[in-house]
């Protein structure tokens, strides 16, 4: 069980605050997802968390190690980040670019044993990429690339794993076995799984809980059954918006207003 | 008895044979050098400050660095200065090309076997290999006057006699012209020439350029304030600068009939610097002399004499009109 | 493609490498070797294989004795020094701007050391030859540490940034160097265009210990960028998740690429396409892993190096070309022709 903890943390770039006292902490097991408006500060704050930029204050802790003041090599033990739109190096294969996760396990000396043959052999099929293994990541189509990358921070085999917008640009469908992909990461092997998304069904299909933000503050946390409602909406998006329930699965589905009139009851019905 | 006094003759003679007879030479760059009192196998890196010189001198040079000039020997290589002066060529058993002044080729210098190399002091990187193959001397080239550089290329070939008597012939000439002056123009320093040129879109002044400026520094000429306070060789001016080097004779050189005659360098000063010869006193009086300059350039007794007899016939023995500057 | 995995000390000490990558530095070696065998027989001096390498066992005096061990040898280890410092370089900038066209001579450092070295030739034409190597380290050394000290933000790793301020740095310290060789005295501007050209054609036993040395202090430091290196090619935001203190060895791998340029350049002047050929020819003869690849940038570097001075100083003797200049114009058609071959299945 190792709990990702963000206690009051501020962030800023030069004289620009982009977060501005956030606090959240992830448990084991779950699927969270990080929304809110363009610039709110959610890739920011991140990035704080995985150390790829300093805090001005506060703190991130994992279980009892302070991420930014614990030797850098021992947290990539424990956290992996997989960065938005990330560029593989020309001419890499699938096997190659998921067997680079095991960098942290590796030293200078010893660049390899079977302990990494066998995660990555392992991460390849859980991802569904093992068929892929020797095919360069350059041939690959956006979903398959993208499963990749996640084959990859998975290989570093760490208890969290941070993703920011791992979805985008990407079909609909290949959206949703992403996220499958990952919630069944985040239930089965009991790691904790924190996403930064942007579509917001996709992300009330999957999470287990959604925190919002908004103006680099969170404003809500919580279920997303409880999250996701419309006076949230309004609130951290200034957006008007419906949310109703989907009929098969009772998941939370948001509706924008789109301003055309009220809606009529029987269109709806016929929807 | 016999057999011993047979062996102390035979070490004798080996030992005379084999021991050139060296002396200590103290070079350019400080380095003491053992070379041999007379060289017989010279290789020189700079044509026309060291071939040519070795040439005039009749020291025996077996390799010489050369130049690949469009248009020239036919494509050959030629030693500049020595080619157009003595025209010294590159042939079999004589002397052999030894590749650039910039690059020369160490191991065509090794197959020489020479017993002296002489190279001047901007390459001065170049000593360590050479100093493998043979004796090597590095002479400066601008920090010393012509003569004195020359004198020095003579002593490390071992040649001062022969510098000696060449110099006896040069300063006999040069003291009639020197008479010739005094005859004709009285004191030397109230004729001012200017030495410059227009090439390649460059409008240049020269302080010490070959034969040119050496012979009229001997024959005491003045030059133009701007050029006298030259610190070097030589100064690139801009067009409208024409007016400074004013004086009673312009002085240019031009290179071989087909490669920049005379006529084309005047054309150059028409483009870069237009109306040139009206502004400027001595091409308006038609006292703008030409001299050859490839054969100007070689470090030589022979150009200097050559370039005194133009300077008594245009500008000692003749009438002209007098810059009021 | 088969890779292997060498292991000794159960495990504790284990090299991950393709067998393609095994066999192209066996290829690389052997053409060395090659090199060197003609290296010694080859040459203006007229002497046959067989002699230069009876020579070779038996030193005696003599001018075959001089030609073979003064001239023909240091040249070759030089170059070989030179040729894969630069490569070194070379792969290390292009690694860590994650920029394939970075090199020595694009970001200042070539140009730096050329500045001073120029400068020492033209304005204190008194010092001892001995200077230009200490000259040449400063120059490079100063022209890096000030697009360092420009392009590097408050935050930013950016890569494009250092490499646009070395451009403009480079351009700059060039518009120096051409200043300093217009206004110097004629002799001494000579002497350093003859620098200028990038030739090991000047190079002694002294030369080939200095390198060597050299070498040998970067040697580890070298080794020990092949793993930060790996990190870096996917970004700075991957390495930091990786564990690696990305700052810190950005400035490290950096400023080791910059000693090892300015060290080749002050042997042999600069060569300006060794550092971008090397590593891009490496990578397309055997793509690699960064270690791999250092290895291979390293072999290849001594490979174009140490035969372009072969055919530049055999082709047209006794005119010698330098083998920055052979090299440039028998590298580049090279490149081209692999890039052409690899279009099919390669973005580059």
């Amino acid at each position: 069980m190792t709990n990702l903890t963000v206690e009051d943390v501020h962030v800023a770039y030069g004289a620009t605050k982009i977060v501005s006292g956030a606090s959240l902490s992830t448990n084991s097991g779950e699927l969270t997802v990080l929304v809110g408006p363009n610039g709110c500060g959610k890739s920011t704050l991140l990035k704080a968390m995985a150390r790829v930029l300093p805090l001005q204050s506060g703190r991130v802790r994992l279980q009892d190690l302070d991420v930014h003041a614990t030797p850098t090599k021992n947290v990539a033990k424990q956290l992996a980040l997989l960065p938005q739109g990330p560029i593989a190096p020309e001419g890499l294969t699938v096997r190659e670019l998921v067997s680079q996760g095991r960098f942290p396990h590796q030293s200078l000396w010893r660049q390899w044993s079977q302990a990494d043959t066998d995660v990555v052999e392992r991460v390849m099929r859980q991802t569904k990429v093992a068929e892929l293994a020797g095919r360069p990541i350059v041939e690959l189509s956006g979903g398959q690339r993208q499963r990749c990358w996640i084959a990859m921070i998975l290989a570093q085999d760490t208890p969290v794993l941070l993703l920011d917008e791992p979805t985008t640009f990407l079909d609909l469908k290949v959206q949703v076995d992403l996220m499958t992909l990952l919630r069944d990461i985040a239930h089965t092997d009991q790691r904790t799984v924190l996403v930064v998304l942007h579509d917001l069904n996709v992300a009330a299909s999957f999470a287990d809980r959604m925190i919002m933000m908004k103006s680099g503050q969170i404003v809500v946390d919580g279920p997303v059954s409880e999250v996701l409602t419309p006076e949230n909406l309004k609130e951290v998006f200034d957006l008007s918006a419906d949310v109703v329930f989907a009929p098969e699965t009772g998941l939370p589905v948001c509706i924008p207003r789109t301003g055309a009139g009220p809606v009529t009851a029987p269109q709806a019905v016929a929807l | 008895m016999k057999h011993i006094l047979i062996a102390a003759a035979l070490s004798l003679s080996a030992s005379m044979g084999l021991a050139q007879d060296t002396r200590s030479f103290t070079d350019g760059a400080g380095n003491v050098v053992d070379i041999p009192l007379q060289a017989e196998r010279i290789v020189s890196l700079r044509g026309e400050q060291f071939t040519a010189p070795l040439v005039e001198l009749g020291a025996p040079i077996v390799g010489s660095t050369g130049n690949i000039i469009d248009g020239v020997n036919n494509g050959e290589p030629v030693i500049r200065g020595a080619y157009d002066l003595f025209h010294t060529r590159f042939t079999e058993g004589g002397i052999t090309h030894v590749g650039t002044s910039t690059q020369p080729d160490f191991e065509a210098i090794a197959s020489l076997n020479p017993d002296l190399i002489l190279l001047p002091d901007y390459r001065a990187e170049q000593y360590d290999q050479l100093a493998e193959i043979a004796p090597t001397v590095i002479i400066n080239i601008w920090s010393n006057s012509a003569r004195e550089r020359y004198r020095r290329i003579a002593d490390a070939a071992g040649r001062l006699d022969r510098f000696e008597e060449l110099q006896a012939v040069y300063d006999f000439r040069l003291n009639e012209g020197r008479a010739l002056v005094e005859q004709m123009i009285g004191d030397p320093s109230k004729v001012s020439v200017a030495i410059a040129e227009v090439r390649d879109d460059r409008f240049r002044v020269y302080k010490v350029y070959g034969a040119m400026s050496n012979v009229l520094d001997e024959l005491g000429f003045s030059k133009p304030e701007l050029i006298e306070n030259i610190d070097g060789e030589r100064l690139d001016l801009s067009p409208e600068q024409v007016q400074l080097i004013d004086a009673d004779f312009l002085v240019s050189s031009y290179a071989e009939h087909f490669r920049a005659p005379p006529a084309e360098i005047s054309g150059y000063w028409d483009v870069f610097v237009p109306g040139w010869d009206q502004v400027l006193h001595a091409p308006k009086h038609n006292q703008h002399i030409f001299i050859a300059r490839e054969p100007m350039r070689a470090l030589s007794f022979q150009s200097m004499s050559e370039v005194l007899a133009i300077y008594l016939a245009s500008i000692v023995t003749r009438d002209f009109v007098p810059f009021e500057g | 493609m088969t890779t292997s995995v060498i292991e000794m000390a159960n495990g504790r000490f284990a090299l991950k490498l393709t067998q393609l990558v095994l066999w192209v530095a066996c290829g690389l070696i052997g053409a060395l070797i090659m090199i060197f065998a003609m290296s010694l027989g080859f040459g203006s001096y007229d002497m046959s294989v067989a002699e230069a390498f009876r020579v070779l066992w038996a030193p005696e005096e003599g001018t075959q004795a001089t030609v073979v061990w003064k001239l023909r040898i240091p040249r070759f280890v030089a170059a070989c020094l030179v040729g894969a410092m630069f490569a070194l370089s070379g792969a290390m900038l292009q690694n860590v701007t994650r920029n394939p066209i970075a090199d020595p001579s694009l970001v200042g450092v070539s140009q730096g050391a050329s500045l001073a070295v120029v400068a020492l030739i033209v304005l204190w034409p008194d010092v001892p030859l001995g200077a230009r190597p200490v000259a040449a380290f400063a120059g490079g050394m100063s022209a890096a540490l000030l697009v360092q000290a420009i392009a590097a933000g408050k935050q930013s790793t950016a890569s494009m940034r250092f490499i646009l301020v070395g451009i403009g740095v480079a351009a700059m310290i060039s518009a120096g160097t051409s200043a300093m060789l217009a206004y110097g005295n004629i002799n001494q501007a000579m002497g350093a265009l003859g620098w200028l050209a990038g030739s090991v054609h000047t190079v002694t036993w002294t030369t080939c210990y200095i390198l060597g040395l050299c070498f040998a202090v970067c040697l580890p430091a070298v080794v020990w960028s092949a793993r930060p290196m790996a990190a870096f090619q996917f970004g700075p935001e991957v390495a930091i998740s990786f564990g690696v203190r990305v700052r810190r060895d950005r400035f490290l791998v950096i400023t080791l690429a910059v000693g090892l340029a300015a060290f080749a350049v002050s042997a042999a002047g600069p060569m300006g396409f060794i550092g971008l050929l090397a590593p891009q020819l490496a990578q397309r003869l055997a793509p690699s892993g960064t270690g791999g690849r250092l290895v291979l940038s390293a072999l290849t570097g001594g490979v174009l190096v140490s035969g372009a001075d072969l055919i530049g100083r055999t082709i047209a003797a006794p005119i010698q070309f330098p083998a920055g200049l052979v090299s440039a114009v028998l590298g580049v058609p090279l490149f081209i022709f692999l890039i052409i071959q690899r279009a099919k299945t390669s973005q580059l």
